[in-house]
């Protein structure tokens, strides 16, 4: 055999793998390959330092043992086990690394060996019938220096390939983020607000219709307040997939905000009414989709929904304007509470403005001393007056004295209610304190103040109430604070701390409107409160009406079970007043006994 | 010993004795049935797909030029191997439009016959991803397995459904039969350095442009002049090629033919892939050499182990070449087997694995395997 021409054959077969691939591993499999082919192996490994994710590497860790790790085979397997998981073959390999020689020909059980160094960084295994000629072996050390320079481009190739994939996977995740909504992966405010853009361009240029509905769910609050963010997160991750199935290719439809989706129809045709069928249609199935109730191993919720709507077909109104329209309607819609949806008018922008304005007025009221508390005595059965109830009374200066239902909602739309809630906490102590120095009878107890949602929901509540106690030195036990029901929906268990808090210091607690809210029993007999205040609803007509005598006894015998008193709100006639004897009440409040007085009439009552 | 095969045999061209031989094996207790029929049969289409079709039984199998039985080659006629050990049968469709792909269709596919290490192949002889086949098979399955077989297809080099599977006849098919035995295997030739070594220089799969920086044609025709006394004539090529192979020698002397099918008058187009840069040879045997190299490996099988199959898969260029003769080799391949009946198929190329335990593509030899 001619050995020289041999020779320069397998040299030259082996390094046209090399740089055929970029791809290090394809590179070095098609290496292995040719060994087959060319060195005659039956098998063939190569093995390279790897570092912490796995990855190749040519950069020795100096402060720790290198150790090889596989990298490929040709062919993968010998008599059927993998040669990556061949044990042996990696401890003789590592070994011929350490001993600082180039190549190395071994023999190890019936299997022949021959080792060589790839740059300091790796080894290539041949495995043979027979011995290498030592020329071939003496010729095969420039080929694995290009083999060795080769990995390296590769590795840096890998590790580049790698980066930018990185880079374009964060640039994704970022623009992505930067769109869509991290909860319901929908398309998020920023998004739809371009997306809105160029449906207005589209309406100038193709003569389209486009439509923007805004759809609050009604009823989640509670759902977050009672069961948690949690089960709420995930009512609303289902709302969104009902509304992207619902909707299609139709639109567009992303997260606006909280518990607030919006779609944005476009490409509809000019012809309004045509547009308005499809926007009734698409209406009459978000509401049908929303009513569908939300299952979840935590339970089933039902909730509803408002929807706002604007259509727009010129570029007379922008971006901004015509989603505020939307939220106008929506807010509309929800306020009325009669239509589940509804388009958005002029008259809407204008009735929000009188709203804004009402605040505005309320707020002047509170620096003008606008406000007064009345207080509505409260009555046993035997006459005796035993407390009053302060109620707020706006006396405005151009309309007279307003209907507490009107400003009390609106002044708890922002954090008004807690000026109010000042005011009244302030001007009732000012007050008991000036009836303290009065000879009262020994049947009167306490002044009861009404707390907001949001003065309990403080951290501070108990310390601003006992405070205020202090600060105008009043008798605890001659104030008594009233909350509802629905208020203990929040963190209930700051409420029950405060509250016990309170209780301590001495200030009786009363359930205000009870019969009206959700509450809990459980939580009820936690709460330290000593009065349930039956609802007037309840003693309306209770002498004809058999339900509510039911349900007034019910309660009765609720508040015995927790030792608790009650009180009948809205006595207004005789007749009601004995049926309420008859069922075990003892204590009212309402018409039939007396009207809320103002202070000054109060005071009348205690004078001899 | 437990039989490994029961074998039918039928000189019929006709496919109700095929359907005969099928359901006797069946009958006999066969669990995988092994079609090797030859292309010249007079088989109705439509006929053999519904017998293919309805066999219960793993089918397999192949359709080529002709068949061997004890000491006879025939082209017309069946051989019907029912398999009597739990055979796995996978057939792969050559249709992979990279060699990547097929790489991993390979793979997905082989990972039912992992465990297995003795397989017959038999490939569509035109399929050309043949080469590639075995290339991804071995270096999925490894070293230490041991593999035979042979191109199915006919004369005439044109593509025809020459596979048998249970689906019916298909084409650009490969297929694999994994033995749960073992196979003893042996290679043999005959073919000798007559020049050489020349280097590849310029070559791309089956087509050799270029040797030692000529043109292979010219350089082919130029040896093979200074060995033949007479002046060539313009169609030597024809003549001559088929007693000129090329031939690739092994690091350990061992050499595999490279048959030359056909030219264009500058490149050689060859029965297998020629690599750039690998060292070749000019061949040539004669049939005392080719019946001696038959005869060695049919006396390494025996020495392996007695079977109760012989199965051969024997070059069809082989047969041109004895001619009439060709009962010579088959009678010493028979020899060494007195109560086995010698069983086989003239193949478009050969398969399988070499003294390095890669499964290669073979031209010009006998390929014999005994389980």
């Amino acid at each position: 055999m001619n050995i020289a021409m041999h020779i320069m054959s397998i040299q030259h077969q082996l390094v046209l793998a090399i740089d055929k691939d970029p791809d290090l591993k394809k590179m070095l499999h098609q290496f292995l390959s040719l060994c087959s082919l060319s060195l005659n192996s039956t098998n063939s490994h190569i093995f390279l330092i790897k570092d912490n994710n796995n990855n190749p590497t040519y950069q020795l860790d100096i402060n720790h043992e290198i150790q090889l790790k596989h990298y490929v085979s040709f062919p993968m397997k010998k008599n059927g086990l993998l040669s990556s998981e061949d044990t042996k073959l990696s401890s003789l390999v590592n070994h011929f690394f350490k001993n600082n020689r180039d190549q190395q020909e071994q023999n190890f059980g019936s299997t022949l060996y021959h080792f060589f160094k790839i740059g300091d960084f790796g080894v290539l295994t041949i495995e043979r019938e027979k011995s290498l000629d030592p020329a071939i072996q003496n010729a095969l050390p420039p080929v694995l220096n290009k083999l060795a320079i080769s990995t390296i481009a590769a590795i840096n190739y890998h590790s580049l390939v790698i980066e930018i994939k990185t880079r374009q996977r964060v640039e994704e995740k970022i623009s992505y983020q930067a769109s869509h909504d991290f909860l319901t992966g929908l398309y998020n405010r920023m998004k739809i607000q371009e997306f809105l853009a160029s449906a207005i361009d589209d309406c100038i240029h193709q003569e389209q219709t486009g439509a923007i509905l805004l759809i609050n769910l009604t009823g989640f609050k509670n759902i977050n307040d009672v069961m948690g963010y949690h089960v709420g997160d995930e009512v609303l991750k289902q709302a969104a997939v009902r509304l992207k199935v619902l909707i299609k290719n139709m639109g567009i439809v992303a997260r606006f905000n909280g518990h607030e989706f919006i779609i944005l129809l476009r490409s509809l045709p000019v012809d309004k009414s045509t547009v308005q069928s499809i926007v009734n249609d698409v209406i009459a199935d978000i509401i049908n989709a929303m009513e569908i109730p939300f299952e979840f191993i935590e339970g089933r919720f039902s909730l509803s929904c408002f929807i706002g709507y604007e259509t727009f077909n010129n570029a007379s109104k922008g971006v901004q304007d015509i989603l505020k329209n939307a939220s106008i309607a929506v807010y509309e819609a929800f306020k009325r509470g009669k239509d589940k949806a509804l388009p958005y008018n002029e008259m809407m922008s204008k009735q929000l403005n009188d709203h804004i304005s009402y605040t505005r007025e309320i707020k002047q009221a509170l620096a003008h001393d606008e406000f007064e508390l009345h207080y509505q005595p409260q009555y046993d059965h035997l006459n005796n007056m035993i407390g009053a109830e302060a109620l707020l009374r706006w006396n405005n200066p151009l309309r007279g004295y307003e209907s507490p239902a009107i400003y009390i909602p609106i002044a708890e739309e922002s954090d008004l209610i807690m000026q109010i809630s000042s005011y009244v906490l302030q001007q009732a102590c000012e007050d008991i304190k000036k009836l303290q120095q009065l000879p009262l009878p020994s049947s009167f107890k306490q002044v009861s103040i009404n707390i907001s949602a949001k003065q309990l929901a403080k951290h501070d509540f108990a310390d601003t109430i006992i405070s205020a106690i202090k600060e105008n030195q009043i008798s605890p036990e001659h104030l008594k604070i009233e909350i509802t029901e629905s208020m203990m929906m929040g963190d209930i268990e700051l409420s029950i701390a405060c509250l016990e808090k309170l209780h301590l210091f001495g200030v009786e607690c009363a359930i205000d409107d009870f019969g009206t809210g959700y509450s809990s029993l459980a939580y009820l007999k936690r709460l330290p409160a000593s009065l349930l205040k039956i609802d007037r609803s309840f003693i309306t007509d209770i002498n004809a009406d058999i339900s509510n005598l039911a349900i007034v006894s019910m309660i009765i015998e609720l508040a015995k079970s927790v030792n608790m008193q009650v009180i009948a709100e809205g006595v207004e006639t005789k007749q009601e007043l004995a049926s309420l004897v008859a069922l075990g009440c003892y204590q009212y409040q309402g018409f039939y006994f007396s009207r809320p007085l103002t202070f000054n009439k109060l005071v009348e009552c205690f004078e001899p | 010993m437990t039989m490994a095969s029961i074998i039918k045999f039928t000189e019929s061209p006709f496919v109700s004795e095929l359907s005969k031989a099928i359901n006797s094996v069946i009958e006999e207790g066969a669990k995988t049935v092994l079609l090797l029929t030859c292309i010249d049969n007079n088989y109705e289409l439509d006929e053999t797909e519904q017998i293919l079709k309805m066999c219960t039984l793993p089918l397999c199998g192949g359709a080529f030029p002709k068949i061997v039985h004890k000491n006879k080659s025939y082209s017309q006629g069946a051989i019907v191997l029912g398999l009597t050990v739990s055979s796995k049968v996978v057939n792969y469709s050559m249709h992979a439009d990279s060699d990547a792909h097929l790489k991993n269709y390979i793979q997905t596919e082989s990972k039912q016959i992992e465990h297995y290490q003795n397989f017959i192949i038999i490939s569509d002889a035109f399929c050309n991803q043949c080469e590639n086949f075995t290339d991804h098979f071995y270096d999925y399955m490894g070293s230490g397995i041991s593999a035979i077989g042979g191109g199915a297809g006919s004369m005439d080099l044109l593509s025809h459904p020459v596979i048998f599977t249970n689906q019916g006849l298909v084409s650009n098919v490969t297929q694999v039969v994994a033995l749960p035995c073992s196979i003893s295997n042996s290679i043999g030739h005959g073919w000798e350095i007559l020049e050489g070594p020349y280097l590849v220089t310029s070559s791309e799969g089956h087509y050799v442009h270029s040797l030692n920086y000529r043109p292979t044609f010219e350089l082919y025709k130029e040896i093979i002049q200074n060995n033949i006394n007479s002046p060539l004539e313009d169609d030597f090529f024809n003549q001559y090629a088929k007693c000129f192979p090329l031939g690739i020698m092994s690091l350990d002397g061992d050499i595999l033919v490279r048959d030359s099918l056909q030219t264009n008058g500058a490149y050689l187009e060859c029965v297998g892939n020629v690599p750039v840069n690998s060292m070749i040879y000019l061949l040539h045997s004669d049939l005392h050499k080719m019946t001696l190299a038959s005869e060695k490996a049919a006396q390494e099988v025996a020495r392996k182990g007695v079977s109760n199959t012989v199965l051969l898969f024997d070059c069809v260029t082989r047969d041109l070449l004895f001619g009439e003769h060709i009962g010579d080799e088959l009678e010493v391949i028979q020899r060494p087997f007195p109560n086995t009946p010698l069983i086989g198929v003239m193949a478009l190329g050969e398969i399988a694995n070499t003294a390095n335990g890669s499964i290669r593509l073979l031209n010009k030899s006998t390929v014999l395997g005994s389980f």
